[in-house]
């Protein structure tokens, strides 16, 4: 008897865990076999790379998953929910996960990431695969069955803002069975049985204007932006909810900071350098990959290392820069300098020069000293996601405590937080491959075995809202490496090597964004 | 995993396990002897015992962080432990011709706990050198022992003469609290074939 029920419960846990998602898009559809991961409901990206006979392999160098998809690049990172498409940072709801033989993708990658693939609107139906005697007829605008269960669940919001998209997400029982209809600038969400609950989230304007709930809770009412293009929607199940794509441009969280460049927030404003005059209007993008910011270490009365025979490294690391910008200008890339002669700058405020020019990378370039002589090679540094999120979680809840008295609202400092947390996060997954670049140009430089990418929270790397590095050529503790760094030669071709690793991560980021049409 | 100092670890290791197996049997002897607790005598009072910890110290020409494993006396009070801990710490590993990864006349001025954030005060020369490597060892050694043997320990904040500062060596941000690198560990697939743990 107890036998029979454990089949039964086996069965029944198995029947509901079959479900499938229909896709239907631009060219043609296809069915996803529904894999639920940790609770979360998803696929495998195989078998969405056979269903568009793309393919799904390893990035050459970061050794990060590639979904290469109808032209497409779709870099992945188990670490991290964070995809890039193209060079463009989409975050999913949960990383990618190895699961067995199938690499795991949560399920609103189909509605995130496919309809950029694909060019063009998708449409998005759950059904269950295992045959039933009541199971609907799947189609385009096919309704999901409704759950019996939870009919009067409450439906809570939560949006996700990127400066292309809003993606608000309904989510309880009622979400499944709302009604979404769009007149000229206003999309209305009806629900049939179920009301609102929960605040309603800041989701800034630009796509979309604004967001209110109204008529006792049972609609959601979204005045559309001057940004937005298209709204896609798709009803999913595990668990019940509505997502609402809203696709275009210019979305903003918060109002332009009159500063011209962004700092994380807590950061001491460094008085401008000499060589950075605020200008009265921030440099404008003219390509998808045209600017680095070199950062040569220290200076003025910081040192930095000093080899045994009196070698500094503040001086070194200006001679590297300045003989890397000479080469990368030669490749017709715009360079900025942190400093271009014996200066202190702050370290916030050699972030806040290549945030500022908007730089597509920041390399920060130091020598490095140990209490081992003997101790040679190049360690590429970027930021700690450890680290950042600790300081993150630890900001938000200061500025919570501190509340209005403090003169600013805690939604605002959220808001600045969330946007200098994005921005932190976004560029994580690039930065390592970036460092994993430069480490493997300059292992082969240096003829050493490697030393690895390694991550710390370096001031200068903190905020930086590009991928961004910071190179320790070599050792001035090891007499052999600083006697070679003092050499010119050497030093051309440290400048060459960083030139290399600058334009092998340009030619693999750069040339899918180039190709895109301007909008 | 070994201590950085790897060829005159295991004698002395030896060494301490001898010693705390006679201080154990002694122990063990007088308390045959002793009369039973009086009632007078406060519960759980806070009788000096001896505790193994693990510090962290970089090793190698990588510099990545080894654990070096020590027995020390504890109050059972985590302030004070903390305190001798960090003293023995800057000491450096055992073992001699060890590069320390702070130099000799680097003191802690104090150690404490608010909120789940140990405070570690340091004075003398620890801006010394330069370079990331060393920055980030110094750094990290402090963060990984307290945090691996202090459970209460959940980030860490780095002072210098009782002053807040903004990095050590122009390289890492010392302005937030730290938290453990599990990166900046050497893993233990590459511990070394003496290693007696």
């Amino acid at each position: 008897m107890r036998v029979s029920r454990i089949v039964t419960l086996l069965v029944l846990c198995t029947a509901l865990a079959a479900q499938a998602v229909d896709v239907k898009g631009p060219r043609g559809s296809f069915t996803l076999k529904d894999e639920t991961h940790n609770g979360r409901a998803g696929f495998c990206a195989e078998q969405l790379a056979s269903a568009l006979k793309g393919t799904l392999s390893r990035d050459e160098v970061s050794k990060y998953p590639v979904l290469s998809l109808n032209g497409h690049r779709i870099l992945l990172s188990t670490a991290s929910a964070l995809a890039s498409v193209d060079g463009k940072i989409v975050r999913l709801q949960g990383a990618p996960s190895q699961k067995g033989g199938c690499l795991w993708l949560p399920e609103d990658f189909l509605s995130s990431v496919l309809p950029q693939v694909l060019s063009g609107p998708i449409t998005l139906t759950n059904k269950p695969v295992a045959p039933s005697p009541v199971e609907p007829k799947a189609g385009p605008t096919a309704e999901p069955k409704a759950g019996g269960a939870g009919k009067s669940e409450p439906v809570t919001l939560e949006a996700v803002v990127a400066s292309d998209s809003v993606r608000i997400t309904l989510l309880g029982g009622g979400a499944s069975r709302a009604e979404v209809s769009q007149v000229a600038k206003e999309v209305a969400v009806t629900l049939t049985d179920s009301v609102f609950s929960g605040g309603v989230p800041e989701v800034g304007k630009g796509i979309v204007g604004s967001v209110a709930v109204e008529s006792g809770g049972k609609r959601l009412r979204i005045t559309l932006g001057p940004g937005f293009k298209r709204l896609e929607s798709a009803k999913l199940k595990n668990p019940d909810r509505l997502v609402l794509l809203f696709q275009g441009e210019g979305q903003r969280l918060a109002p332009v900071p009159p500063a011209p460049a962004a700092s994380p927030p807590g950061a001491t404003a460094a008085p401008a350098a000499a060589l950075t005059p605020p200008p009265a209007e921030a440099p404008k993008k003219t390509a998808a990959f045209d600017t680095v910011v070199l950062d040569p270490g220290h200076g003025g009365s910081d040192t930095g290392a000093i080899s045994a025979e009196g070698m500094q490294e503040k001086n070194l690391t200006l001679v590297l820069a300045v003989k890397t910008a000479a080469l990368l200008e030669k490749e017709g890339l715009k360079v900025v300098l942190t400093r271009n002669t014996d200066l202190q700058v702050p370290l916030t405020q050699r972030t806040a020069i290549a945030n500022y020019n908007r730089a597509d990378l920041l390399v920060s370039i130091h020598l490095n000293a140990s209490p081992v002589p003997s101790a040679r090679g190049t360690e590429t540094y970027y930021m700690s996601r450890e680290a950042t999120d600790l300081w993150s979680t630890q900001l938000a809840a200061k500025e919570n405590a501190a509340g209005p008295e403090a003169g600013v609202s805690p939604s605002e400092g959220g808001l600045d937080m969330v946007l200098w947390e994005m921005a932190q996060t976004s560029v994580l997954v690039e930065s390592a491959a970036l460092a994993e670049i430069v480490q493997q140009e300059f292992n082969t430089l240096l003829g050493i075995n490697d030393r690895g990418v390694r991550q710390a929270p370096f001031a200068v790397l903190e905020g930086a809202q590009m991928p961004a590095v910071l190179v320790e050529v070599a050792f001035l503790s090891n007499p052999t490496e600083a006697k070679r760094l003092a050499d010119p030669s050497f030093q051309d071709q440290v400048a060459s090597t960083l030139v290399k690793s600058i334009l092998n991560f340009k030619a693999r980021y750069d040339l899918p964004q180039a190709s895109q049409p301007t909008p | 995993m070994t201590c950085p100092k790897l060829p005159s670890q295991r004698p002395e290791r030896i060494l301490l396990w001898v010693a705390v197996l006679l201080v154990a049997m002694v122990a063990c002897r007088r308390g045959a002897r002793a009369p039973a607790p009086s009632a007078v005598e406060p519960a759980g009072s806070q009788e000096a015992h001896a505790v193994q910890r693990v510090l962290y110290y970089p090793a190698g020409e990588d510099a990545l962080l080894a654990e070096c494993p020590v027995f020390m006396s504890s109050s059972g009070q985590v302030q004070a432990d903390m305190s001798d801990l960090l003293k023995r710490y800057l000491v450096g590993p055992p073992g001699s011709g060890q590069a320390l990864p702070f130099p000799e006349r680097c003191a802690l001025r104090a150690v404490f706990l608010v909120d789940g954030q140990a405070v570690v005060d340091l004075t003398g020369p620890v801006r010394s050198g330069g370079g990331s490597s060393t920055e980030t060892s110094r750094v990290y050694g402090i963060v990984q022992t307290l945090q691996s043997n202090f459970p209460e320990v959940k980030s860490v904040r780095i002072l210098v003469d009782g002053q807040e500062v903004d990095t050590l060596m122009g390289h890492l941000d010392l302005s937030h609290p730290l938290v453990q690198e599990p990166r900046l560990l050497i893993r233990r697939a590459r511990s070394a074939p003496g290693d007696a743990r």
